[in-house]
């Protein structure tokens, strides 16, 4: 099994077979025994290190912290020093309530659904290496899918940082952050950071080696 | 199977989603488009060319650093309550943050939407010179790793539709109005977002050539 079948290979000469693997900073293909590149002096490997072990803690630890970041309170708007904490999505309620639908439906979609599918989207992909169900081609999509839309949730931190700077009128009106605030960019950032652990290479590597064993049978 | 000594690294390229070798992609001459070498296994982009990029990009950087210091200087939004006014700096949010002792948040907004954004247009700055006239080469090529690096970090895209958010939330409560920051601040995300089109990283790393 671990050599690949020859005719396979000559098909699809994937880099891991031919004794070349790719610096992922500078994108220079180095032979095998190289540890470091020889352009960029950035390390390179065949395949990401640990990517799985380490996609998973980020995306499990992420997912722990949805849930504060959507149960607290993430800012607080008071007038007339009657405050009242919102949460993301009464947040959203309220903007909905003033007839602000399409904004209502972009902070929606960046603040609470982007996350919940971007960690949804992590573990799926992580299950079907392990479980080889693959369809590596769309799974590589939705990988790089996963990758564009991470950022954009940084949209309510930085509304925050604004309003928390601006609407400081006293009596008549102020915005304070609030502790959900915390929890929601550590969301964000683990995220990201489990995103980029993700090495797409490996769905290639084992919807191959499925393939093989199937023609085998 | 292909002999490990057929293969000759300068003129094959690795998909780096999926891993397929390929031949490096050679581009025409034709100033008037923007191509792509795409990898046909996964349709990972793997270089987009535009000829004459780089004095383009050059061009968007310095542009860009010039809108830099207004955009940071003069206020991003202006907001009236019955007379009262007040205004505020995207660094002004990171104030404001910070004094209400969420010194993490603040730092992540001034990485994301103020230094890492300056830090990638410097870098540029120094890598382009490099690659033209040849000065540095070795530290520029530590410092375009770097910039790869930043890649996602930089967020200015997302606090310009922060920042429009902010108007339209605020706009039952009070008169808001858009400030010459949020205008250059707008400006710099263009120039950014034109370099990032007009850029070929490829090009840029085999200009800057290898080590000693």
């Amino acid at each position: 099994m671990t050599e690949p079948d020859s005719d396979q290979s000559s098909l699809t000469p994937n880099g891991v077979d031919l004794g070349i693997k790719l610096c992922l900073d500078c994108h220079k293909v180095c032979q095998t025994e190289d540890l470091r590149c020889s352009r960029c002096g950035s390390k390179v490997c065949s395949r990401k290190k640990d990517s799985l072990s380490r996609c998973w803690a980020l995306t499990l630890a992420a997912a722990l912290l949805y849930i504060p970041a959507n149960m607290l309170p993430i800012m607080t708007v008071s007038r007339f020093e009657q405050g009242r904490p919102d949460t993301i999505m009464s947040g959203v309620m309220e903007l909905m309530h003033q007839g602000m639908v399409p904004i209502a439906l972009l902070v929606f979609t960046a603040s609470i659904l982007v996350p919940l599918l971007k960690l949804l989207g992590m573990v799926w992909l992580l299950t079907c290496v392990h479980s080889g169900a693959m369809k590596p081609d769309r799974q590589t999509a939705l990988y790089r899918l996963i990758v564009w839309i991470g950022r954009w949730s940084m949209l309510d931190i930085f509304i925050i940082s604004i309003l928390v700077a601006l609407v400081q009128f006293g009596q008549l009106g102020t915005v304070t952050a609030g502790p959900a605030a915390y929890a929601f960019a550590a969301v964000v950032v683990l995220t990201m950071w489990a995103a980029m652990s993700f090495d797409p290479r490996l769905l290639w590597d084992q919807s191959r080696k499925f393939s093989l064993k199937g023609e085998r049978q | 199977m292909v002999k490990k000594e057929t293969i000759l690294c300068s003129e094959v390229r690795l998909c780096p989603d999926c891993d397929l070798m390929l031949k490096a992609p050679v581009f025409g001459k034709d100033p008037a488009y923007r191509q792509q070498a795409v990898c046909p296994r996964c349709s990972c982009v793997l270089e987009s060319h535009r000829p004459a990029g780089i004095q383009r990009c050059l061009a968007l950087v310095v542009t860009g650093l010039l809108l830099f210091l207004p955009a940071n200087y003069y206020p991003v939004l202006s907001m009236d309550i019955l007379g009262n006014e007040q205004q505020s700096t995207i660094f002004g949010g990171v104030i404001a943050l910070y004094q209400e002792s969420y010194g993490a948040i603040s730092m992540l907004v001034l990485l994301s939407a103020i230094l890492i954004p300056l830090l990638r247009l410097l870098i540029l700055l120094q890598v382009m010179v490099a690659a033209i006239k040849g000065w540095g080469r070795g530290l520029s090529r530590s410092l375009l790793r770097l910039y790869v690096h930043l890649k996602e970090w930089g967020m200015m895209e997302i606090y310009f539709l922060g920042a429009l958010v902010a108007v339209i939330k605020l706009a039952d409560m009070a008169s808001v109005q858009a400030g010459v920051g949020l205008y250059c601040f707008a400006g710099l995300m263009l120039c950014e977002l034109i370099i990032s089109l007009n850029l070929n990283e490829h090009e840029i790393w085999k200009m800057l050539g290898e080590g000693e």
